[in-house]
């Protein structure tokens, strides 16, 4: 009884007070999202001048009044490479930022996270399979390795939650050291499979590491295609999944299915994420910087978090890839390697704050 | 009545005033140069200027000749008359040999269970009739048919010593350094020569390091002979040329090799332009350069990768359907199949005919 009373006061506290800032904080992340987004256009690894950028991204508009040439390579190089790969990279970046957000809130837990509870490992291992079974020349060889993704993904979700579920004293660390092993496990079949079936693994390799050099118009589609209906129903959920922040005896008592909406959710989540690891590679740590870095800024709910972790997640993700294309020019590094780089502190500092436990709402 | 007379005759002035004026002004306008009809570049294919002829349409071979430079007037430097196979003594052993790292490692009898753990080495011992002495090889090799059977002591960079010591070889031969303590503690013969990652002219020294190994110098001898003057032949015909039609090697993935590799070097040999000049090694190289460079030829395993792919669409080489596959990997392996290699390279980007003229 003490107990919950405390928590609704807390609750009072943190969600009902910051609402009006959440909408503003909406707008402002959008706006930050379209900067960075046209800066990406602007980059990339042949040297096209400002001008030449801009004219061949107008020129398709008037090209009724002036007859300017660009050339078409330059054409080719915006619309067939720039701009899929950018839309690419929010896209994966909203996917993996909104499902970090739903997995923390359905385990209670602040360090969930795609990458680390095994979905990003179990969806690699997954497309290995379906890559190795099926060679690359397939016209659905892209489908195919995404439809073995998400079994991957979904089978290493599964086994991480009962796993955790096992262990007699169930917190928060637990569920990591579930994810953990469940990783280490898929890594071990991904790295049986690279060296049982295909000599040539350079090209499955840098597909590990995570990295958009090679994505275009084809991958950007399937994960549209197979991501939004998913990513919607988790935002149409979004109220639910406030609810299942809260502890079980409340969220009884309030109505609400949980088994249910957490299997359903679940799934939503390691679709989503799975088809964006079949067609990015592994990008770590994204789906646990995002919403830590909204929660910090906006508060904890859930209902305006989603959308700011997924502007910020998708934001953060634009910007790395646009330091993966720059930093060693001509040669791009992995954006996986910089997600790690960036997510290591504060996964450090999350561990640190885990004992006092000052933010969550328990 | 006067007065409309007169209205009537000054109207009539006017009118032919205002008339003539406006004639004179037509007389004066300036007739401007017709602009010429807008031309839009962006439908007109780049063409090389040298497109060679595809294999499929020759007919005849003297119809499609290509006018060719004068002959080449360059004097043969070396006299390459092949060496009669009697005229070569056989080894007398011991033999010294240098390895790569400048040890001397002698060599007392003529080996008879040699473990070669390079693709290069068992290409080589086969073809000079010595492929019966190989016991053990890597598991990567995949020619000629008969390695298949041999029995394999690891993948191209792991190697398993446990077993190595139970095959009990005469020779090791490796090329690299790693584990030449680790044999070398069991007593075994370790021959270590850096494997020739972008010099081919030196495969013909190899032949006849082990031809003289295993004391088949004949063998080595024509083999290394038909090599260079092949590569002389080939050399002599290309130097008349200024520079070929730019080039693009795609290994998969668009991982690409460098200047410094042994594609590289066969493609300065052949005058041919390669778009990754500037990249060491392999690597993998950016769309976004691969569009702006525009190769003429892209050669690659897989051509739907990019026949598929609506980026390339425009580039020069999808126009013109200049995707090229090489059937063999001879490219790849630093052996006697190299020449081979070249010879279908010659084929493929110029014209089969081209083989004729370099070899009449």
């Amino acid at each position: 009884m003490n107990k919950q009373a405390s928590t609704k006061i807390k609750l009072d506290k943190i969600i009902y007070v910051k609402t009006t800032k959440n909408k503003y904080s909406i707008c402002f992340l959008s706006l930050l999202l379209i900067t960075i987004l046209i800066i990406s256009i602007f980059i990339g690894a042949s040297n096209l001048s400002f001008y030449e950028t801009l004219n061949t991204l107008v020129n398709p508009l008037l090209q009724w009044k002036y007859n300017t040439i660009s050339p078409q390579s330059n054409h080719a190089i915006i619309f067939h490479l720039r701009i899929p790969r950018s839309l690419l990279v929010i896209l994966t970046g909203i996917i993996l930022s909104a499902s970090g957000t739903t997995f923390q809130a359905i385990f209670k837990n602040p360090l969930a996270d795609p990458y680390l509870l095994g979905v990003g490992t179990g969806a690699g291992t997954g497309a290995i399979i379906g890559l190795t079974i099926y060679p690359a020349a397939l016209i659905f060889a892209n489908i195919n390795a995404a439809f073995f993704a998400f079994i991957g993904g979904i089978i290493s979700v599964f086994l991480t939650y009962f796993l955790s579920n096992y262990s007699k004293n169930n917190n928060h660390l637990s569920l990591i050291l579930a994810g953990v092993a469940v990783s280490s496990l898929f890594g071990a079949i991904t790295t049986l499979l690279l060296i049982t079936q295909n000599p040539d693994i350079k090209p499955l390799l840098s597909w590990l590491l995570g990295g958009f050099s090679l994505s275009s118009w084809e991958n950007f589609n399937i994960v549209l295609f197979f991501g939004l209906p998913s990513l919607i129903v988790i935002f149409a959920m979004s109220h639910k999944i406030n609810l299942l922040n809260l502890d079980s005896s409340l969220i009884k008592n309030l109505g609400v299915n949980e088994s249910n909406s957490i299997k359903l959710l679940i799934i939503l989540s390691t679709l989503s994420t799975s088809v964006a690891v079949s067609q990015t590679g592994i990008i770590g740590f994204i789906g646990l910087v995002a919403p830590h870095i909204s929660r910090m800024a906006w508060g904890n709910n859930t209902k305006y978090l989603l959308y700011q972790s997924s502007l910020v997640g998708a934001s953060i993700l634009l910007s790395s890839d646009i330091l993966a294309k720059t930093i060693l020019s001509p040669i791009e590094i992995p954006v996986g390697l910089i997600t790690a780089f960036l997510g290591f502190p504060f996964f450090v500092n999350l561990l640190r704050k885990e004992s006092e436990r000052s933010w969550t709402i328990q | 009545m006067s007065k409309a007379l007169n209205t009537i005759v000054l109207s009539f002035l006017f009118l032919t005033i205002i008339a003539s004026c406006s004639s004179n002004e037509t007389n004066t306008i300036i007739k401007l140069p017709i602009s010429p009809a807008p031309v839009d570049y962006s439908t007109k294919n780049q063409l090389s200027p040298t497109i060679p002829v595809p294999k499929s349409q020759i007919t005849s071979k003297s119809l499609l000749k290509p006018q060719l430079p004068s002959p080449p007037l360059v004097k043969i430097e070396k006299d390459y008359t092949i060496v009669k196979s009697s005229n070569i003594p056989d080894t007398k052993y011991p033999i010294k040999i240098t390895r790569s790292d400048n040890k001397e490692i002698i060599i007392n009898k003529p080996p008879e269970k040699i473990i070669a753990f390079d693709s290069a080495a068992v290409e080589i011992l086969y073809s000079i009739n010595a492929g019966n002495k190989i016991i053990g090889t890597h598991s990567f090799v995949t020619y000629p048919k008969d390695s298949k059977n041999i029995t394999k002591v690891g993948d191209a960079f792991n190697l398993n010593i446990e077993k190595v010591l139970s095959l009990n070889p005469d020779l090791f031969y490796i090329f690299f350094e790693r584990y030449i303590n680790d044999l070398e503690k069991n007593n075994i013969k370790v021959v270590y020569e850096k494997t020739l990652s972008d010099n081919f002219e030196a495969i013909p020294n190899r032949i006849l390091m082990w031809g003289k190994i295993v004391n088949k110098n004949n063998e080595a001898y024509n083999i290394a002979n038909q090599f260079e003057i092949k590569l002389f032949k080939i050399k002599s015909f290309f130097k008349n040329y200024e520079e070929g039609p730019t080039i693009f090697y795609d290994t998969g993935s668009l991982w690409t090799p460098g200047n410094n590799t042994l594609v590289g070097k066969t493609f300065n040999l052949l005058k041919l332009n390669n778009i990754a000049k500037d990249v060491s090694g392999y690597k993998q190289f950016s769309k976004e350069i691969l569009i702006k460079k525009n190769p003429q030829i892209i050669i690659t395993s897989d051509p739907d990768f990019f026949y598929k792919n609506t980026e390339f669409k425009n580039l020069t080489a999808i126009k013109n359907k200049r995707i090229l596959t090489l059937d063999s990997n001879s490219l790849s392996i630093a052996g006697p199949r190299f020449i081979n290699g070249i010879e279908e390279l010659i084929e493929i980007v110029y014209s089969p005919v081209y083989i004729d003229n370099i070899y009449e």
